[in-house]
């Protein structure tokens, strides 16, 4: 038998068996016990991929949304720098309001705020994210998302630790954010879409 | 065929753009399956804060609430009204307070309940602000 005969042989007898064993169970019982039994068996496997979710504001469950919210604070002419709190519009809950939330299932998840400055008219005047308030209530989960303090120029994170069992985190929450208005301020408008320093941006990083 | 070098250079590539554009792309959500070595996704806000130009000339703010600040447009000019001591207060710039037309305010016609008699150190001021 030729050498290439003999390669060949050898790899059609591996291919047999490797078939052999992808095949279903079945088993066949004859005999003359009472009761005749005869067992198969199945197996079954779920795979569940590893992932991490975050939405703020208008988001689709579970998948990427392209939508940035723009929460608007309009200062009335009497209240400028009087300390009244300004509420917004806007929001995918209106009102200076939105939605949430962090998801994902392999461990603690660090969950960031980062701003690239003070918001500012593009005048050379600014406003203070410490201006910015934020109040965290109750949305769908028991422990309401806590928001990362925003800071001028600066990135801040807080751990969110699993919320069942030992990898799965699951928070969500409403922020309803409002500007504190404490000091008088030169006009203009501050911030805004993606623009002066008005874009806020959170992420989370997870093992 | 495809040498090997350059193949590499094309695997290679192809996996830094996948590692690269997610975390670059950034969204009201986001959703994220295969990263390594740690998942990330970022999402993000946008904040407005509109101001006006305001001038404001009065007592101590909360003191009367009849002098409120008063919303101003670039190039004009406002008359308010003053009582003595008195706060001024704008954030447009250098106030031009002109005492030009200051003077008296002729006290209400007797009969108008609607008019407030004031006291007759009142005085009308014109101010400008740029």
């Amino acid at each position: 038998m030729s050498k290439n005969l003999k390669l060949a042989v050898i790899m059609f007898a591996a291919a047999s068996t490797i078939s052999t064993e992808a095949h279903a169970e079945s088993r066949f019982v004859t005999g003359t016990a009472s009761p005749l039994t005869a067992t198969a068996n199945l197996d079954f496997t779920v795979t569940i991929p590893r992932f991490v979710y975050v939405r703020i504001g208008t988001g689709t469950d579970r998948a990427n949304n392209t939508t940035v919210d723009n929460l608007v604070f309009n200062v009335p002419a009497a209240n400028v720098g009087d300390g009244t709190s300004i509420a917004g519009t806007g929001g995918d809950l209106t009102g200076g309001q939105v939605t949430a939330r962090v998801l994902g299932n392999n461990g603690t998840i660090a969950f960031s705020s980062t701003t690239l400055g003070p918001l500012n008219n593009g005048a050379g005047d600014t406003i203070s994210w410490s201006q910015m308030n934020v109040a965290v209530t109750a949305n769908t989960t028991a422990t309401a998302l806590a928001h990362p303090t925003l800071v001028d120029a600066a990135t801040t994170s807080i751990n969110l630790t699993p919320t069942s069992g030992t990898r799965v985190t699951n928070l969500d929450a409403r922020w309803t954010f409002s500007y504190r208005n404490q000091t008088i301020v030169p006009a203009g408008t501050y911030g805004g879409v993606n623009t002066q320093n008005g874009r806020v941006t959170y992420a989370v990083s997870m093992p | 065929m495809m040498r090997w070098p350059i193949a590499a250079a094309v695997v290679l590539g192809a996996a830094l753009a996948s590692a690269i554009a997610p975390l670059g792309a950034l969204a009201g959500s986001r959703f994220e399956t295969t990263p390594t070595p740690s998942a990330e996704a970022a999402a993000s806000l946008d904040f407005s804060i509109v101001v006006p130009k305001i001038v404001y000339l009065g007592p101590l703010r909360g003191d009367d609430d009849r002098d409120a600040a008063r919303p101003f447009a670039s190039g004009k000019s406002v008359r308010l009204k003053v009582r003595e001591p008195y706060t001024a207060i704008t954030n447009g710039g250098t106030i031009a307070f002109s005492a030009a037309e200051q003077g008296q305010i002729r006290p209400p016609e007797t009969g108008d309940a609607n008019v407030r008699r004031e006291p007759p150190t009142n005085r009308v001021y014109v101010v400008a602000i740029p």
